[in-house]
């Protein structure tokens, strides 16, 4: 009906102009209130716009139309004509991809006639690019519609009011955790709705390195980034599918690693498994982690068990008290991580701990020192893993952006235009203005500077490509620039598995046996003073099952001869089988795998000077099941049950149980990271 | 070598240009691309990478250097990037890379003039 409507031609002109103005009125509105619908159901095919494009030419056309139908006609014809060329940008597009995947595997006739339809599509593009830029915009609906037409992600919801926001990552090179949010969102910038991802991670990054520097300069770091995939928007060179995978790719590595990281269990930080407030049997070489966190918080940290307060320092983070903690400081410097010095103290000061740390409270002190060597992400191991196996493949990003540039910008009068446009960029009147008001929070800031430069990329760099002032719109730039990006995805996704294979030799690393000398001092109030030298032993055999052991000798400092005391006090070894017994059935939140762990741990101690008292025995045998269920986030209940055939004061056997409460804060920032990751 | 910007240099003919990369808290996990290719560095401690100005007047070489954190990095790590070059000029800093920001690579411009 709409069809024979219109295709009625206007015969009496001169007398039925008025009749026919009429006619043709109604099958316009008739289009304006049907299309939508249509369009909903089946998108037109480019034939199907073709015929009504023609349609609504021959109308656009005729002298004798009255200026109010040209005006509805106008709108219609360039609806048709952007929905046409989103068609036919994304036909390009899959056309070239495919086209740059198997070229070489196809014969010259064969890559001839797929160039002819390249050539067709790309004329009927710039025929359609040239018709559409005729025409004064429509602002906001032509800035949708161009915007859908250059980034596929975005088609959807052209003609919108007001585009969605996209809730998927943006593109990033290989992060994985997030800290920083990506302040400005997609759908955020009015005047650059939907910028490529990329692209709007970098402006969001130089967006906080010009308010955190207070330097508007900042925007030129990431111009390579800026430039090249504005280039890509506007010449629509990009591929959502490849995008998309990437992101997923990436969200799912950053959960994954996070979720990993709550199923961390291997973190003892304290005192000796002597001390009150503990319920561990034995005592882990985990040295790596307590240095760790002493060069994480200074030279010397603190933590409280119980009733006790442990300050651990290193060698090495006094060194590093004074400079920055550079890979050079410790390559050269590294081997002072090997010691370690911790003193326990009793606690009677629980408002203010640090007082608490006195000679009076002290209870014992001890240092540690790792004979095994370096297993730190920092370690020599680590950077020959990274040289040897990663290095190489992590560069293809930047190699395709350097290269993508310096394919680009061969001549210096293009040169001369992408530096005009970059010091554009770092000469923004408003974002100078926001940087500097002082009214204004740095999130406030981060927001009206990044779309600030979102919309100047838009005007000066997309814009001027489309139009062909900037340059870069040839065939083979054009070319380079389509093949850049599928270079760019391809060797992220290569940079995302070396650096997850690159991890997981980090984590192996830590499967190697760990050596450890110790050497505790105690303080005794009842009976005199001793020392402990030991040597522990740790290896992991798998993920989920560790041994621990270790064996030493105690000397009295001055034995008391009263108490029978000689100057050897004991001889003591234990061992400890770990293991994992799964996710936490107690743990509601889904993106928390906490995990059960169990352990037994079996010692034997001689006592030398219990075999001069009849009510007391030397040779002390124990053995201990140890079971810690994480119950919420961060929380967990340790418990334990011992076995020993006497005690160092009585030699009556006896079973004895412990239970306690832990929190690890840790594992509930992690846990929110998640959350805040899935959210995205 | 004169320094615009943190991550612009005006360079001359045939000057070598050294980039050199401090780890701060976290191993040498960092890479240097000048256009289109890896450079390998010419010493490790600290990381540092040269190569030679090649390009005619009024163009650009394109430099950017990439970054990786392990997670079991703390949240304090960074790279800080100096510059300079044998024709004059301080060494100068750069650009810097801290675990916490949403991107892990620095783009780098040698102008000549």
């Amino acid at each position: 009906m709409r069809n024979q409507l219109c295709n009625r031609k206007p015969v009496q002109r001169d007398l039925h102009r008025e009749l026919v103005s009429g006619v043709l009125i109604i099958c316009l509105i008739t289009l304006l209130v049907v299309q939508p619908t249509s369009a909903q159901q089946t998108s037109p095919s480019i034939e199907q716009l073709k015929k009504e494009i023609s349609l609504l030419e021959s109308v656009h056309d005729d002298a004798s139309v009255s200026s109010q139908v040209q005006a509805v006609n106008q709108k219609l014809l360039n609806d048709r004509r952007v929905q046409l060329k989103e068609l036919v940008e994304v036909g390009l597009r899959s056309m070239k991809e495919y086209y740059f995947k198997v070229e070489s595997a196809l014969s010259k006739k064969e890559r001839h006639s797929i160039e002819e339809l390249i050539a067709n599509l790309e004329g009927d593009l710039s025929n359609l690019k040239t018709k559409l830029s005729a025409v004064k915009p429509d602002s906001a609906l032509v800035s949708r519609n161009f915007l859908a037409s250059s980034n596929p992600a975005f088609a959807s919801t052209a003609g919108l009011q007001n585009p969605p926001i996209e809730t998927t990552n943006p593109i990033r090179s290989t992060k994985p955790a997030p800290i920083n949010p990506l302040i400005v969102t997609p759908g955020q910038a009015g005047c650059y709705p939907n910028p490529h991802p990329a692209l709007l991670t970098a402006v969001n990054q130089a967006a906080q390195d010009i308010v955190d520097n207070n330097n508007s300069n900042e925007v030129g770091t990431y111009s390579q980034e800026i430039v090249f995939f504005a280039a890509v928007d506007a010449l629509a060179v990009d591929s959502a599918l490849v995008a998309k995978g990437k992101k997923d790719f990436e969200k799912n590595i950053n959960i994954l690693r996070l979720s990993k990281q709550t199923e961390e269990t291997n973190k003892q930080i304290g005192s000796t498994a002597r001390s009150e407030g503990t319920t561990s049997a034995i005592e882990k070489p985990g040295f790596a982690e307590l240095l760790g966190f002493a060069v994480e918080n200074g030279a010397i940290t603190k933590a409280v068990s119980g009733t006790t307060l442990t300050l651990s320092t290193s060698p090495y983070a006094f060194i590093v008290a004074g400079q920055d903690d550079t890979a050079t400081v410790y390559k050269n410097n590294g081997y002072l991580s090997r010691l370690g010095i911790s003193a326990t103290f009793n606690i009677d000061n629980k408002d203010n701990v640090l007082t608490n740390a006195s000679r009076k409270q002290l209870s014992e002190w001890n240092l540690r020192l790792r004979l095994s060597g370096d297993r730190s992400n920092r370690s020599e191991e680590a950077e020959a893993i990274w040289n040897s196996e990663v290095r190489a493949k992590f560069n293809g990003p930047a190699n395709a952006l350097t290269g993508a540039h310096n394919a680009l910008f061969r001549t210096p009068e293009l040169e001369a235009k992408r530096r005009a446009a970059v010091n554009k960029l770092s000469t923004i009147p408003a974002v100078d203005a926001a940087r500097t008001d002082g009214t204004l929070s740095r999130n406030q800031k981060i927001t009206q500077v990044a779309t600030s430069i979102l919309c100047t990329v838009k005007s000066e760099i997309v814009d001027k490509i489309i139009s062909g002032e900037f340059g870069l719109s040839s065939d083979s730039q054009v070319k380079i620039i389509a093949q850049r990006q599928l270079d760019f995805n391809e060797l992220t996704v290569k940079q995302a598995d070396a650096i997850k294979k690159f991890d997981g030799k980090l984590t192996a690393l830590t499967f190697k046996p760990a050596w450890t000398l110790a050497y505790t001092n105690r303080r005794e109030e009842k009976t005199s003073d001793y020392s402990t030298i030991k040597v522990l032993f740790e290896k992991k055999i798998e993920k989920k099952l560790n041994w621990t052991a270790n064996a030493g000798v105690s000397l009295y400092h001055k034995p008391n001869a009263m108490l029978k005391q000689k100057q050897y006090r004991d001889f003591a070894i234990a061992f400890s089988f770990e293991g994992l017994a799964g996710r936490s059935p107690f743990l509601s939140d889904p993106d928390d795998e906490s995990q059960m762990t169990y352990a037994f741990t079996g010692s034997y101690q001689r006592l030398f000077e219990n075999r001069s008292f009849a009510g007391k025995k030397a040779d002390i045998g124990a053995g201990q099941f140890k079971f810690v269920l994480p119950v919420f986030t961060g929380l967990s209940i340790p418990f334990s049950v011992t076995y020993s055939n006497a005690t160092a004061e009585s030699r009556k056997a006896g079973v004895r149980a412990n239970f306690g409460i832990t929190l690890d804060t840790d594992k509930v920032f992690q846990v929110l990271k998640i959350r805040k990751e899935r959210a995205k | 070598m004169q320094q615009i910007s943190r991550s612009i240099y005006l360079v001359e003919a045939k000057e070598i240009v050294t980039v050199e990369v401090d780890a701060v808290k976290v191993g040498n996990f960092v890479t240097f691309s000048l256009d289109g290719a890896s450079v390998d560095p010419s010493s490790n401690a600290p990381i540092t990478y040269t190569f030679k100005v090649t390009v005619d007047a009024g163009l650009t070489h394109f430099g950017m250097a990439s970054s990786h954190f392990p997670t079991s990095a703390p949240d304090d790590a960074m790279y800080q990037i100096y510059v300079s070059g044998d024709k004059g000029g301080d060494r100068f800093t750069g650009s810097d890379i801290k675990k916490p920001d949403l991107l892990w690579r620095r783009g780098i411009e040698f102008r000549r003039a």
